[in-house]
């Protein structure tokens, strides 16, 4: 799973790190002073670590609960994210991460008292709900096993019913939900690109069937579900795969009860795109012409209305209520 | 595009004593003899005998650097020698996980692979340690050597791999020039699948840079500016992304053409894409 396991020396002592390292009694367990030593250092490549991650556990300073991006997320109050997790354990060709960070290692934060207490602040500074988005910097759930993000913030969040949580995700660890009761104000949010991206961009992601099959359980359990379709990414017969997928999903889910559909497309801020260029320079999604605008980068509809078509299509499984785009 | 499958991996070596089993090995032959001795063979690996102390071996690989001045290609770099530690048997071989340098203070963590085995901490000291202290292993060398290909190379093309040759029952004044050949001799089981890891991160790495410089040579008539040069660079890459590299050898061949309107054909040819 790891290469190696970093461990800043303040915190090597503490209880969950002890549990951490003695999972992995084959690793070499590497002392250092702050987790940027390894993870903001210049040269390095993203790509070339993507082959043998290393785990750095670190404690987190400063804002831990920050403004969610304008245009992120569904309405419903003022919109925050938190990030215990740098990094995603899968290896998707389009994403963003991949240009933001010099290092594909995974800094996990374990400093969850500390998270737990600024997201209480947040919920509690806020006049009436606020949402909190876990998943924006890694897969929140990807890395359960070794994390047990669930078992501590779920708790969070159970106990303080004004603040909304989406656990953003693309992965299948969903057996810590599954073992116990739904949390009203907690969302499971499902990431999908159509069948023939997932399978050509999505390396190490669980198959869109098994995905749908986690969802469908999380659903009979009672919980909030919903469904993240980004990044939508042009291809020939686009219309058609979507439809394929949307069938797939809508046919196996009770779609009066899903919380939210949503649509994105591909998109990044330019600094990261010409990183990720560098990164891949034979890859031909990178290849694509693009267009600008406010900085930020997204493939060009060479069709036009590819958006358009997929968001009406869309509309024809949910309702307009459930639906927003993610731009 | 014709690939070019040789990248040079390079050797710092501090001792000729240290050296000599990694010659034998490689076949190497020597091609300079001063101000460093340094060797090579015909697959790209190369060897420099630094001599003693960080401040050598840094000196050694600037040397080295310099040598290559003309080349558009990324290297690999090893370090291979010997180290001391308090507990480890004679003969133990690891990758340095975290290099300190005592002097300075300044520390270095290079990248491990899957299954790395036997890692251990390395502190590279001015004077050869006797005391043994702490769990880390002590050399005289690995902090100058990889402050100084980290100024030019990417971490993952950096490594230390040492084999433990005195320890607190076996001190150092017990070393011959036959114990070192005899424990740089099991090195070479740890050398071998680092040069392997290296080779193909290489291949990875250097990809962009040798169509970069196939694609320049095919146009060397025509006068690119810098920002032209980055523009065209950029421009044939995507044409061999798109799996158009045809296309892109047919336009660059064509003569009696500006730099402008080379620009603009490529642009324009791509912007006619599938996807």
């Amino acid at each position: 799973m790891f290469s190696a396991i970093y461990i800043e020396e303040e915190i090597k002592d503490w209880e969950r790190v002890k549990k951490i390292s003695e999972s992995f009694p084959h690793l070499p367990k590497i002392i250092c002073g702050r987790y940027g030593e390894i993870f903001n250092r210049s040269n390095q490549n993203f790509r070339i670590q993507k082959k043998a991650p290393a785990l750095i556990l670190a404690k987190k300073y400063g804002n831990l609960v920050l403004p969610a991006p304008s245009g992120y997320g569904f309405r419903g109050g003022k919109s925050f994210y938190f990030s215990h997790m740098l990094n995603c354990v899968y290896d998707c060709r389009y994403c963003f991460l991949q240009g933001m960070y010099r290092s594909a290692n995974y800094v996990l934060f374990v400093n969850y008292d500390d998270f737990r207490v600024q997201i209480e602040e947040s919920i509690s500074s806020c006049e009436g709900n606020s949402i909190y988005y876990s998943g924006y910097d890694c897969d929140s759930l990807a890395l359960e096993p070794v994390s047990h993000f669930c078992d501590y913030f779920l708790r969070i969040f159970e106990s303080n019913p004004t603040g909304i949580l989406e656990i953003r995700t693309k992965s299948t660890q969903v057996r810590k939900l599954l073992d116990r009761s739904p949390i009203p104000n907690v969302i499971v949010a499902m990431s999908f690109s159509s069948q023939k991206s997932s399978l050509r961009f999505e390396q190490g992601v669980p198959s869109i069937q098994k995905r749908v099959s986690v969802l469908r359980k999380l659903q009979e359990k009672g919980w909030k579900i919903a469904i993240r379709f980004e990044p939508l990414i042009f291809e020939n017969t686009l219309l058609d795969n979507y439809k394929d997928l949307f069938d797939q999903l809508f046919q196996s889910l009770d779609v009066n009860q899903l919380h939210s559909v949503s649509l994105g497309e591909f998109r990044m801020p330019k600094t990261y795109y010409k990183s990720i260029v560098k990164l891949y320079p034979e890859e031909e999604l990178f290849a694509r012409e693009t267009t600008i605008e406010n900085g930020l980068i997204s493939l060009k509809d060479t069709d036009g209305e590819s958006l358009q078509d997929i968001e009406n299509l869309l509309k024809t499984y949910v309702s307009r209520e459930k639906y927003y785009f993610c731009g | 595009m014709k690939p070019i499958l040789q990248f040079n991996i390079n050797f710092v070596v501090a001792h000729k004593l240290e050296a000599r089993p990694l010659i034998e090995h490689f076949h190497l032959k020597k091609f300079i003899k001063e101000p460093f001795q340094v060797f090579k063979n015909e697959s790209g690996i190369r060897l420099i005998i630094s001599g003693m102390g960080a401040s050598r071996a840094r000196s050694a690989v600037e040397y080295m650097w310099q040598l290559d001045s003309g080349s558009f290609l990324k290297e690999g770099w090893i370090n291979v020698g010997i180290a001391g530690h308090r507990t480890l048997d004679l003969g133990t071989c690891f990758l340095a996980n975290k290099i300190s340098s005592r002097e300075t203070g300044e520390v270095y963590y290079p990248f491990l692979d899957w299954n790395t085995k036997n890692t251990e901490g390395l502190i590279t000291v001015n004077r050869p340690e006797k005391s043994y202290a702490g769990d880390e292993a002590y050399d005289m060398e690995a902090a100058g050597f990889f402050k100084a290909v980290s100024n030019f190379s990417e971490t993952e093309l950096i490594s230390s791999i040492k084999v433990i040759s005195d320890n607190k029952t076996s001190s150092i004044d017990n070393i011959t020039e036959k114990l070192i050949e005899n424990l740089m001799v099991k090195t070479i089981a740890y050398v071998e699948p680092v040069v392997s890891v290296l080779k193909k991160r290489l291949a990875i790495l250097n990809k962009g840079l040798v169509l970069d410089r196939e694609c320049l040579d095919m146009v060397k008539s025509i006068h690119l500016t810098v920002s032209q040069r980055n523009q065209f660079k950029s421009l044939c890459r995507r044409f061999d992304a798109m799996g158009r590299e045809d296309e892109l050898k047919f336009i660059l061949n064509c003569s009696r053409i500006t730099s402008d309107q080379l620009l603009k054909k490529l642009t324009e040819k791509l912007a006619k894409q599938a996807h």
